[in-house]
């Protein structure tokens, strides 16, 4: 290709993002950030993502007001994906699988063990399929892939060894490390190594969310060390107006509290301790009738709603709504339901402290917790001490933080940052949303876009042999 | 199999009414129902009012893993059993196995043994006879165990609708709503009795709340 011609054409990205808008998945604010910003500097973006029948039939909810905030020059393709591990209609079973279902099951782990260890893997080979082709009409310079799924790392890597295009992989989320046990996720000889290996031995760049992160798989990947950065999650300016222009609510001095947790509630979390704290923490009179609002989706699936709502102490019905039962005593928790992502700011302004409850260990952040920051409001830590999210809400001034998850430790940090709510200051809100000012998203991706930038148009990348930041 | 065989007639297709109470019929083959399973028809049964009928292989199945439960489940009301009792142990393909590898080698091997017993010029061949026997035995084992088993684990989900479908060619499945395969030899079943009733929901999810579900599908089919 004439350098001069590539030169002066926009950058061309192939972006292997599974979820993105409309599908309303956790990781999906970080996928939509990147390509709005990569559009938003002139780049020719194309995302592989999720089909959307898998959206609908599978995951069961979409967030179409969030998939109008995705930048129109962005092109939106959905390779195919095989709903072998989701299927339970047994109509669209294919006529094989219904008479001879241990066998295609069979079939089916064998793929899995021989090919690609995931049961995404038919989407990365359709990526790998629809990005050829788009390549065969214009060539892409770059791809960046995005996991989970994982396939997308190894579609990355195919198609770097069909057409040399260099590629990066964004660990949204970790792949062999479970960061809920802080143990290697996969025994020694699972294959899932071999190929998280194969695919960055060849990257032209590996991104993580947290620096502890970045520095376990440094240590396993020494030889990649020099390609790897951290791009923290940050929050969405775009989505949420920053604290402070908002004020404080007078009446607050005259109204029970409202604390208010705001993301999908998932089974890894400390939900029972959360739970119990807040019926201890509401048997003090500063936090007497305060109610506790739920918002968000419960799981990330369409079952498991009602055992989570369980774990909470709350009923729900089969449409999700609240079961009001009389007879069992008021512990203030209210299920809110879903929130889109356009509506979350007038939460954050609803509820006068926030609650960060979070699962797993030293290696989580979370990506809520840029938000809660950028609210400007007291924020009450329900974690494991020690967690990555910790060194993000550190200098946050109104952060209360237990340092472990005893009820009662927990209860009076509800009950101190109740206190504070009450008397809130715009001032202090302004200062404290400061804090949050370094971490939105558009100011966090500046690094990778830069990277990509570079990697793009081929200049040499230098090797300080520290990690890029 | 022929497909056509189970296409529904026109009148197969007529759904159950709307006023009928929901019933369900939930297939499950494994030898020792999983707490899963049990817990499903409890619930189905005592929280939901639901009429289930419960389609396994035994009695035994449930009363060797949880015989308090069974006492209290098996006479439900609600409840209708069928089960194969022993059809598939007596089914040909078993059965020619047994008399073909192990039985008519053993009968064959047992009665020289026992030759060699008592006749005697044939007793120096009574080690080896006994040896022998037992080496059948040994091998007719390996053979059941590696080879047969695991090619009739490939026939097994068409054996078993097989050998179901006679034990629920009396049921009226016109007041049948919903059809759950718990298991992977379930599949073929419920897929063949979803083939010939288009009515039914078939699946191999354990949906609770069925009442409001089949409402909200009754809906939708309405609108």
């Amino acid at each position: 290709m004439n350098s001069s011609r590539r030169d002066t054409r926009a950058p061309r990205i192939l972006y292997l993002a599974f979820y993105f808008p409309p599908s309303r998945a956790s990781g999906v604010y970080r996928a939509r950030a990147t390509a709005n910003h990569l559009a938003a500097r002139g780049w020719d973006v194309t995302v592989c993502a999720a089909p959307m029948s898998f959206l609908h039939d599978v995951i069961g909810s979409v967030d179409e007001e969030l998939a109008s905030t995705v930048d129109p020059r962005i092109t939106v393709e959905r390779p195919k994906l095989n709903h072998f591990a989701w299927e339970r209609d047994l109509r669209k079973y294919s006529a094989f699988r219904a008479r001879m279902p241990l066998v295609a099951q069979k079939l089916y782990q064998f793929n899995q063990r021989t090919l690609f260890p995931e049961n995404y893997a038919s989407w990365g080979r359709s990526a790998v399929a629809r990005g050829l082709r788009l390549h065969t009409k214009r060539r892409f310079d770059v791809v960046l892939a995005t996991g989970n799924p994982f396939a997308s790392f190894a579609a990355a890597w195919a198609f770097h060894r069909l057409t040399g295009v260099p590629y990066v992989v964004d660990y949204r989320d970790s792949w062999t490390l479970d960061l809920f046990n802080d143990q290697p996720a996969f025994p020694d000889d699972h294959p899932a190594w071999k190929w998280e290996r194969r695919v960055l031995r060849r990257a032209a760049g590996a991104v993580f969310v947290n620096e502890p992160l970045r520095r376990w798989h440094a240590e396993r990947y020494p030889d990649v060390a020099d390609r790897m950065m951290v791009v923290p999650n940050g929050w969405d300016a775009d989505l949420m107006s920053p604290a402070g222009e908002a004020g404080v609510d007078p009446g607050i001095t005259a109204r029970p509290l409202r604390f208010g947790y705001l993301g999908t509630l998932t089974n890894s979390q400390p939900v029972e301790e959360l739970a119990a704290a807040w019926i201890r923490a509401r048997t003090y009179p500063e936090l007497a009738d305060a109610e506790l609002n739920i918002h968000g989706h419960l799981g990330f699936f369409k079952g498991g709603r009602r055992d989570l709502a369980n774990r909470l102490g709350l009923d729900l019905d089969s449409d999700g709504q609240l079961i009001d039962d009389p007879t069992t005593p008021d512990l203030g928790i209210h299920y809110r339901g879903p929130v889109s992502k356009t509506e979350v700011a007038s939460v954050y302004e609803h509820n006068d402290v926030l609650v960060f409850l979070a699962g797993g260990g030293r290696y989580v952040t979370s990506g809520k917790i840029f938000e809660y920051m950028a609210s400007g409001k007291p924020i009450v830590s329900v974690h494991a001490p020690g967690i990555a999210a910790q060194d993000v809400l550190d200098g946050y001034p109104l952060w209360f933080n237990a340092d472990s998850l005893d009820v009662e430790a927990v209860a009076n940090s509800m009950v101190e940052a109740g206190k504070v709510a009450r008397g809130l200051t715009a001032e202090q809100r302004a200062v404290a949303s400061r804090h949050a000012q370094g971490y939105t998203r558009d100011t966090l991706l500046v690094a990778l876009e830069e990277r990509l930038r570079a990697i793009a148009g081929r200049e040499r990348i230098t090797v300080s042999g520290q990690p890029a930041r | 199999m022929n497909i056509d065989e189970y296409a529904a007639t026109k009148e197969q297709v007529q759904v159950a009414g709307v006023d009928a109470p929901l019933r369900v019929m939930i297939i499950s083959t494994v030898y020792q129902l999983k707490e899963r399973i049990r817990n499903y028809v409890r619930d189905l049964l005592e929280k939901e009012g639901i009429r289930v009928d419960l389609v396994f292989l035994g009695a035994k199945s449930w009363e060797e893993v949880d015989p308090e439960g069974w006492e209290q489940v098996r006479n439900h009301p609600l409840l209708t059993l069928y089960t194969l009792d022993g059809a598939e142990h007596r089914h040909p393909l078993r059965r020619v196995e047994r008399v073909i590898v192990l039985r008519a080698p053993e009968a064959v091997l047992s009665r020289a043994t026992r030759l060699t017993e008592r006749v005697g010029p044939l007793r120096p061949l009574q080690r080896p006879a006994k040896a022998l026997e037992n080496g059948h035995r040994r091998v007719a084992g390996a053979f059941h165990s590696r080879i047969y088993n695991k090619a009739y684990k490939l026939a097994r989900p068409s054996v078993l609708a097989k050998l179901f479908g006679r034990r629920l060619a009396d049921v009226d499945f016109r007041t049948v709503d919903r059809i759950v395969a718990t298991d992977v030899y379930a599949v073929t079943l419920g897929w063949r009795l979803a083939r010939k009733h288009p009515h039914l929901v078939a699946t191999t999810a354990l949906d609770r709340d069925l009442v409001a579900l089949h409402e909200q599908l009754r809906a939708r089919e309405d609108s």
